[in-house]
């Protein structure tokens, strides 16, 4: 079956170790969440799947439709279907949002092909409006001045056009009001699909109101230490994160 | 005891022969007599030049490498200026200067007047003074307005030859113009020394855009020096775009010499193997209410050097002067060098001046962020440079010009 494998994978920053064989397994279709207090490892989970050389792996594997990802460049993992929406999306001076995700694009097509133009534009321009995102966007500067409900519509809409197999969503509820997070729910349910597996990372339940997901995980001192369908967030919610200290204690 | 000498000579070239330059100049017998003596003039000055050990108008250059020592003779073709046509709009008149020398010498008689930058590089100024052969002359009529820009391509070229364009243009006041100028070589591979003088008057009121964008050979040695004249509330914007020759040595000067003077002057250069590129800028505020603004950018691979080093000058009377500098390096590897000097001389009270500098590597997180999208290093690198010299390149309101900039640059990646 196709699916996101994560087994025993650890990994540290700086000779730090974050993750602790960690098992996760994110069937394609699916939805799951992973919740966890800071500091447990929930956002380096999210970088180290997606290659980001900071973080050194120090064993286990996690396997994409049963390639190993480990290893391999962040722009390779990234051609092979898995997106990682950042919590914090860097600003790059001088790059137009267009021009960014048409090179994106572009990385993804056989030699000698080329994104059409008009098909390009007509496709981004659906996509914005669907996330209410005005077209002046398109040539302005990634994420650069952004506000952070814009930046966040600006990390679905580069999901959106990019149609990963396996999306990792890292907060992507931080720093949005009532409203963004409502838009930027709509735009990442719309990508759901028998298809396609998404890892909603989130540190409150209230994002799962409008994503809703097969399953969740609680994460605590790099390890899933706990799985349960979409209540066990709402018990969370209602118990803390002391409660799970006090599970893991036991 | 003897006491060691504080000036060396920089290698003989044959441009300071005398036989070579009386050849040259016997060739050229029917030419005005103050013309012949202009050109002696300078040429005895060339080569009396003694250069110092310790030069601060050098400093972190490598200046054997800008010296004229491999020329063995000069590029006398009469292909190396061209345009399309020398009456291009009423009200203005643009000549290539070997005709103007020919029918009309007497155009050239403010030649003396003009200085060069005068920011170090006198050996090629006054090279360029002495052997001048081709050049442009253009000047506009009061509250002329030429609506489309104006072209005109530099082609100098072969193997060891030197070439010395010497330009004149001069705006008469309320006149309105932009101008393109594209230097290439036209020899693919040859080993060519160019130097380009530019003179620029813009007069009272005039506004004048000028573009140049340089894609020489990478065999080339080139010089592009630059005097510009703002006068009152005039404005004069210059953006360089260089992307070619082995080695470039850049002098920029502009004087506001007029109430409400403005200027406004950009660069980028893009350095890959072992290129070098020497900059030196003078922004030189002589009357009130000037306001000028330098932006140099330089992206550099391989083992490319750049240096910049840039005043602005504030003269005792240029009151209420608004100046700014900034210069950003990028460097792509850990081989790649930029050195900047940024510098200020204010003599006057209630002036606003600021100057920035800073040199760094690319962003480690703006990179993941690129490849996080699936874009592959180089596309990033190349995105990154393009993003980084954006500021620079937008200020080319000429759309065609504007995206063969981007796509040239885009391009020097490939290669």
């Amino acid at each position: 079956m196709s699916s996101l494998n994560i087994n025993n994978l650890s990994a540290s920053i700086e000779g730090k170790a974050i993750l602790d064989n960690l098992n996760l397994d994110l069937p394609a279709g699916e939805v799951h969440a992973v919740m966890g207090p800071n500091g447990s490892g929930k956002s380096t989970l999210s970088k180290v799947l997606a290659g980001h050389p900071d973080y050194e792996v120090t064993g286990g594997s996690a396997r994409l439709e049963g390639i190993e990802l480990l290893g391999l460049s962040p722009d390779e993992i990234a051609r092979m279907g898995l997106f990682l929406a950042f919590q914090y999306p860097i600003e790059v001076p001088g790059i137009s949002i267009a021009n960014f995700i048409r090179a994106a694009l572009q990385a993804r097509l056989p030699e000698g092909e080329s994104v059409k133009a008009v098909d390009y534009y007509k496709q981004l321009y659906e996509k914005m409006d669907e996330l209410g995102m005005d077209r002046t966007f398109t040539s302005r500067s990634l994420n650069e001045g952004f506000s952070g409900g814009e930046k966040k519509r600006c990390e679905i809409l580069q999901m959106s056009m990019l149609e990963p197999r396996y999306c990792i969503l890292d907060e992507t509820d931080s720093g949005l009001d009532i409203d963004a997070l409502r838009e930027v729910s709509l735009g990442v349910n719309r990508m759901k699909g028998p298809e396609r597996g998404m890892l909603v990372i989130t540190h409150y339940q209230r994002l799962l109101e409008y994503i809703v997901p097969d399953k969740v995980h609680v994460m605590w001192e790099g390890k899933v230490v706990l799985s349960g369908d979409k209540d066990l967030a709402l018990e969370l919610e209602q118990r803390g994160y002391d409660w799970i200290r006090n599970e893991v204690a036991a | 005891m003897s006491i060691p000498s504080p000036v060396t000579h920089s290698e003989s070239s044959i441009l300071s022969d005398r036989t070579f330059f009386d050849d040259f100049a016997s060739e050229r017998s029917w030419e005005p007599g103050w013309f012949a003596d202009f050109r002696k003039e300078n040429w005895e000055k060339a080569c009396k030049l003694a250069s110092p050990l310790r030069d601060e108008r050098w400093r972190f250059s490598q200046k054997s490498r800008l010296g004229f020592s491999k020329v063995t003779g000069l590029d006398s073709s009469e292909e190396s200026i061209s345009f399309e046509s020398s009456d291009p709009s009423e009200g203005v008149c643009l000549r290539k200067l070997d005709k103007v020398i020919l029918e009309e010498p007497d155009l050239l008689g403010g030649l003396q007047e003009f200085s060069g930058p005068g920011l170090g590089a006198d050996e090629s100024f006054h090279f360029a003074r002495a052997f001048f052969e081709a050049g442009f002359y253009l000047k506009t009529n009061r509250d002329a307005t030429v609506k489309e820009p104006l072209f005109i391509e530099h082609n100098p070229g072969g193997e060891n030859l030197a070439r010395f364009h010497l330009n004149l243009i001069e705006l008469e006041p309320y006149s309105k113009l932009t101008l393109i100028e594209r230097l290439s070589s036209s020899v693919g591979d040859s080993n060519g020394f160019f130097t380009n003088l530019t003179m620029i008057k813009a007069g009272e009121g005039s506004r004048i855009e000028r573009i140049l964008i340089q894609e020489l050979n990478s065999q080339s040695t080139f010089h592009n020096l630059e005097n510009f004249e703002v006068c009152a509330d005039a404005h004069l914007s210059n953006v360089a775009v260089h992307l070619g020759s082995a080695q470039t040595r850049v002098e920029s000067k502009g004087c506001l010499s007029g109430e409400g003077a403005e200027f406004d002057i950009s660069s980028l250069a893009l350095g890959r193997g072992k290129q070098l590129f020497d900059q030196r800028t003078m922004q030189h505020h002589l009357a009130p209410n000037g306001k000028s603004s330098l932006t140099f950018k330089n992206a550099l691979l391989d083992q490319a050097k750049s240096v910049f080093s840039g005043l602005i000058k504030v003269e005792n009377g240029a009151g209420s002067t608004n100046a700014y500098q900034s210069n950003r390096n990028l460097l792509l590897s850990d081989t790649a060098k930029a050195d900047s000097l940024p510098g200020l001389e204010i003599l006057a009270n209630d002036v606003k001046c600021s100057h920035g500098a800073t040199t760094s590597k690319i962003d480690e997180q703006e990179l993941f962020y690129l490849l996080s999208r699936g874009i592959p290093r180089s596309t990033a690198e190349r995105l990154i440079v393009l993003g980084f010299f954006e500021e620079v390149i937008e200020k080319i309101r000429i759309k065609d010009q504007l995206e063969s900039v981007r796509e040239s640059i885009s391009n020097s990646f490939d290669t």
